[in-house]
């Protein structure tokens, strides 16, 4: 039987070549997303090796926030010097600084950009290295990583404007500096300041970041870092060099692990439309050697055997293709990082990380799904009676639609119950519900779909009769005539469409809400000044020095600069805060307070929104509890409440902002102009301001608006350019379906050409049932989308989220999976109208 | 009336063959299927081609219906020479001029019966003549049937209505090969009987391959093959001329 099995694959070489493409991608994606991790991860770890080979310990300050770092007093440095045993010790500043290039824009943005401190004579302390040139030594120069002077062509001797706290400087490069072996990590760009520089630019007068230490060789590690311990005050920590690194790299997985997942959920869809493939190519070849299989059963073959058989094909050419596919994966992982290479962003060298898990891990995924997609073929193969071999009778013929609708529908039912639990009543394990229900769903409508698939099909295909005649009809005709083949086909693009309608759905839905909320609650600002760069708010911002300098023109009435962070409530979980200069507040940001004094929040309070002061049972008076970066958990008396939308939830004061995060950026500015002073002209004010800060952008409320709707939409770029796969493969499948249906159709095509059809016409008439099978998964996944979008949006109701209707996008999607379709069918529709007469109408 | 006709009768002639050769595959495979023959088929006739198998029958009827290619040598269909013609313009040649029957799988399962019937005409995007149509759909004698799938008809009526839709466009010339081959007698008859009457009442001209004396007997003239060459002929054959006739070849 395995012969037979391998002979079987090698004659249908062509259409599982097809499936297999569905199968190597699908693993490509999963393979190449965790080599890419991983090489990330490794390159990291070793280079915190690297760094941390010359330390012995670190001093930081305790804190539950990965992104924060809790200034250290220059006292303790000093203590730490005089620890016994202490052979050299150093402090390191941090904080931000970005560079300005020859053309005036900023560089990075996306990427971190960090400013450090040099410590002259503690090298071995320190992560950096020089890779030419000299460190800083005086107030007015800098030293710039390799990576990103080499991006921006720095020179030695030239002078740069740097981004600061403190405002915008000019300063000299002195110098190029590395990290270890590496010229620049990931396209973060450093600045590196000498000590005093750095202590006033980084606006953190004597504070250290960091302590690192070594010893002198007289005591053993442990013993050090427990008389480091000893003398260190509350809120401060002394651990090895290695368990630093181990924090590190910890902090670094756990970010990459965000990345790590959501590619493969999108690997996922890409597997799950693949399977459908797989399901129905095996279908199809089956039904296509139903009288080899019956002949096989007819001398004897069990069927067992015969079940056997196909699932031995079906391992065979899993094994084949995700072999294919892990390969393909690490060669995709490659091109990425080539593309980061081309980019100037700083991808980690050396070799790919390709660890056993990865190969096992795609093994197994491509041989699951197809396994899996070719079981149900398997048992119709089985079911094939060997009279089959003889009679011209079709057998095997379609089951009960009853117990397929009864079947389908209760797992429909039960897909939906479970996206209700996850949206709408489970607090924990959303995403999970909503994935799990949203597949659960997607099988039970791909097995209802049959049973509609012909009659939607012709509605569909209604208007093809009229404008090509008797090629429409057939056109028409032959898009349903197999309705489980034809559903199986659509229902592959359908989870692609409904999944991109979805995320279409709710990023129209946060565009219409964000407006609302900004004509509402912003309604009298004049102007917003905000980060360029659509990135990661604890990293890029505002400097404080704008709004110091703008509440000096005499064309500004009111500046509100205004703070983001993180903080953990009870759960340990992590929320959204902002900070607002509480003597403004009410000048930009139409609330309604409901009770309260917002100029309480200058004392520390918290003023909350009054639905999330009502969830938490609270009112004025009562205390949240609330962990902070910087000071830890405290008891916030809640001072006010409002409501509104467009801020935060909770809302706290400037002032305790800053004791409570490390954050020294603004998160926004808003402006509003002095009586009498038109907007242009107090616009050319706030601009000449802004001039040194190109890194912030200044826009009325129109403008801020698009701005806000054009970083949704480079959002759902990136979402739609991962979701490409999917659509791809789904597409892979229509052309595979109609390649193996004009196999089949071979007698009929050569007929049709016999009594004069043209191959133009055979053409359009395999193109128009390709477009049919697109159109009609493309609308189930439509309304499957807009379902399950609405049900989204309905459960985010709370978070101000309001259901908006993109149907100019949702219509191009359709006419995209139609032309999509007419892609599909250029090489069947090739082969069709190639069909030769003759070896088409001979009788067998 | 054999390869000797003169040009002068070339428009009574329907389709013709001059030097016809074929031959499959090259080298120690090659198989000549036509040796070099010449045949001409008058308008208005019905002609049966008969021969051992392996004659090279089929493979006249494909190169002169302009399904397949001579080797060397020509076909006419009318005037037109179809060794000049390109995929395109033969393909608007057999829409236009030629009708078929085949031995099985005539019929499109996707299409009704009418549909079926008007296949060529409406690929051509052509209304079919109202009257012509009503007298070739009396003729095949389906009656209610005609609305239904070719699944749905029996073998006998499923080949009546390829024989209809072969007649429906009015071609220059049908081509059947093997038509009743399929067939039980009564059917056979039926299908046979309704050819030999489009024939006659309606101007129409045949050629059909046949293994079958009875179904030769229905036609004008027999052309008897043998290894690719026209070896025999006879004129309002009845089944005993034709079996004496093919006593006479095959001895
Ligand atoms: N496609 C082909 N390739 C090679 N040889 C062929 C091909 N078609 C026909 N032949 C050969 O050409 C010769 C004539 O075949 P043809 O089909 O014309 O015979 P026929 O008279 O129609 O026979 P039958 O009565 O069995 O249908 C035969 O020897 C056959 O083997
Ligand atoms: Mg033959």
């Amino acid at each position: 039987m395995l012969k037979l099995a391998w002979k079987g694959v090698l004659a249908h070489k062509l259409r599982l070549g097809l499936t297999a493409i569905a199968i190597v991608l699908g693993v490509a994606f999963v393979s190449g997303t965790l080599v890419f991790t991983d090489t990330l991860d490794r390159a990291f770890s070793s280079l915190f090796d690297e760094i941390n080979a010359t330390v012995d310990l670190y001093v930081r300050g305790e804190t539950e926030f990965s992104n924060e770092v809790v200034p250290i007093p220059a006292e303790i440095l000093d203590d730490v010097k005089e620890v016994p045993g202490i052979g050299n010790a150093a402090g390191t500043v941090q904080g931000f600084a970005q560079f300005i290039d020859a053309a005036g824009d900023p560089v990075g943005g996306q990427a971190p950009t960090f400013g450090f401190s040099w410590v002259p004579g503690a090298e071995d302390l320190s992560v950096l290295t020089i890779k030419e040139g000299r460190p800083p030594a005086a107030s007015d120069e800098v030293m710039v990583d390799a990576g990103t002077a080499a991006m921006n062509d720095f020179t030695i001797g030239q002078e740069v404007d740097v981004i600061l706290v403190t405002g915008t400087e000019r300063f000299e490069i002195v110098g190029f500096a590395g990290f270890g072996e590496e010229d620049n990590i990931l396209g973060a760009t450093i600045a590196i300041f000498d000590e005093p520089t750095a202590f006033r630019v980084f606006d953190s007068p004597g504070e250290y970041a960091s302590i690192s230490a070594v010893g002198d060789g007289s005591v053993a590690l442990e013993t050090l870092v427990d008389r480091v311990n000893d003398i260190l005050p509350d809120g401060f920590e002394a651990v090895t060099a290695e368990t630093q690194g181990e924090d590190d790299q910890a902090e670094f997985q756990e970010a990459i692990g965000f990345l790590n997942t959501a590619l493969l959920v999108f690997a996922g869809i890409a597997v799950l439309v693949g399977g459908f493939i797989i399901y129905n190519t095996f279908s199809i070849i089956i039904a296509q050697r139903m009288k080899e299989m019956a002949l096989l059963r007819a001398v004897g073959a069990t069927n067992r055997q015969v079940t056997r058989m196909v699932v031995v094909e079906a391992v065979l050419v899993g094994l084949v293709a995700s072999a294919i596919g892990v390969v393909a994966g690490v060669g995709l992982t490659w091109l990425i990082r080539s593309g980061f290479d081309a980019a100037g962003v700083g991808f980690p060298q050396g070799p790919l990380t390709i660890r056993p898990n990865t190969v096992i891990v795609g093994m197994i995924v491509g041989l699951a799904v197809t396994l899996f997609s070719a079981v149900i073929p398997a048992r119709q193969a089985a079911r094939i009676p060997p009279v089959a071999a003889i009679s011209e009778a079709t057998v095997g013929g379609p089951r009960s639609l009853r117990v397929r609708a009864i079947a389908a529908s209760v797992l429909t039912i039960i897909g939906a119950l479970v996206l209700f639990l996850g949206l709408f009543v489970a607090g924990s394990n959303v995403l999970q519900l909503v994935g799990l229900g949203a597949v659960i769903v997607f099988f039970g409508i791909a097995g209802l779909s049959p049973l509609i698939a012909r009659r939607t099909a012709r509605i569909i295909g209604a208007p093809l009769p009229a404008m090509y005649g008797v090629t429409g009809t057939l056109a028409r005709e032959n898009s349903v005539r197999r309705p489980r083949r034809t559903a199986a086909t659509a229902s592959a693009l359908m989870i692609g469409v409904a999944v991109v309608s979805v995320v279409a759905i709710l990023a129209s839905s946060i565009k219409q809400s964000i407006t609302e909320q900004i004509t509402q609650n912003f309604g009298t600002v004049d102007f917003q000044i905000q980060s360029s760069a659509f990135a990661d708010p604890s990293l890029v911002g505002v400097s404080p020095a704008v709004s110091e300098e703008l509440a000096t023109l005499p064309e500004v009435a009111v500046v509100s600069p205004m703070r983001f962070g993180l903080w953990k409530n009870e759960d340990d979980s992590e929320r959204q805060l902002i900070s607002v200069d509480p003597a403004t507040l009410e000048s930009v940001f139409v609330a309604e307070v409901q009770a309260g004094q917002v100029a309480d929040l200058a004392t520390g309070g918290v003023m909350l929104q009054a639905d999330t002061a009502e969830d938490l049972e609270v009112g004025i008076g009562d205390t949240v509890t609330m962990q902070f970066p910087l000071t830890g958990t405290e008891q916030v008396p809640v001072v006010a409440t409002f409501t509104g939308e467009g801020l935060s939830a909770y809302l706290i004061g400037n002032e305790s902002f800053s004791e409570r995060f490390s954050q020294k950026l603004d998160f926004m500015v808003f402006v509003n102009l002095a009586d009498g002073v038109a907007q242009d002209q107090g616009r050319a004010a706030v601009e000449a301001v802004l001039e040194p800060y190109p890194n912030v952008e200044l826009s009325n409320q129109a403008e801020f608006i698009e701005n806000q709707k054009a970083q949704i939409d480079i959002l759902l770029t990136v979402i739609n350019a991962l979701l490409l796969l999917a659509i791809l493969i789904a597409l892979l499948g229509i052309a595979n379906t109609l390649a193996l249906s004009i196999f089949e159709r071979k007698r009929e095509l050569g007929l049709l050409r016999a009594v004069g059809m043209t191959r133009r016409q055979v053409r359009r008439m395999i193109r128009w049932e390709a477009v049919i099978t697109a159109l009609y998964g493309a609308l189930l996944g439509l309304v499957l989308g807009i379902a399950l979008g609405w049900a989204v949006v309905s459960a985010l109701s709370d978070e101000g989220l309001s259901f908006g209707f993109p149907y100019q996008l949702l219509i191009t999607y359709v006419i995209a999976a139609a032309i999509g379709g007419v892609v599909a069918s250029v090489w069947p529709s090739f082969r069709g109208a190639r069909t030769n007469v003759l070896e088409a109408i001979s009788y067998e | 009336m054999t390869a000797g006709m003169s040009t002068a009768s070339t428009l009574q002639t329907a389709a013709r063959v001059r030097d016809g050769v074929k031959v499959y595959g090259t080298g120690h495979a090659a198989v000549t299927a036509l040796a070099g023959l010449s045949v001409d088929f008058q308008r208005g006739e019905f002609t049966a081609i008969m021969g051992p198998s392996g004659s090279g029958k089929s493979t006249l009827l494909h190169c002169v219906a302009g399904l397949d290619e001579l080797t060397s040598g020509s076909v006419f269909i009318g005037e037109t020479e179809l060794g000049l013609l390109k995929d395109r313009d033969l393909t608007l040649l057999r829409r236009e001029k030629v009708g078929f029957i085949f031995q099985a799988f005539n019929l499109i399962p996707t299409l009704s019966a009418a549909e079926n019937i008007t296949l060529p005409l409406d690929i051509a995007g052509r209304k079919p003549d109202d009257a012509w149509y009503r007298t070739v759909v009396d003729t095949v004698g389906l009656g209610d049937r005609l609305t239904h799938r070719p699944t749905e008809l029996s073998g006998g009526q499923q080949q009546r209505v390829a024989a209809a839709r072969a007649l429906v466009s009015r071609p220059e010339i049908i081509f059947a090969d093997e038509p009743s081959g399929n067939l039980d007698s009564t059917s056979a008859g039926e299908l046979l009987g309704f050819m030999e009457q489009a024939v006659k009442d309606l101007g129409q001209t045949i050629v059909m391959v046949t293994h079958d004396p009875v179904a030769a007997s229905y036609a004008d003239r027999i052309v008897f093959l043998a290894d690719g060459e026209v070896v025999g002929e006879l004129r309002d054959p009845t089944q005993d001329s034709v079996l004496d006739k093919m006593k006479q070849l095959g001895g």
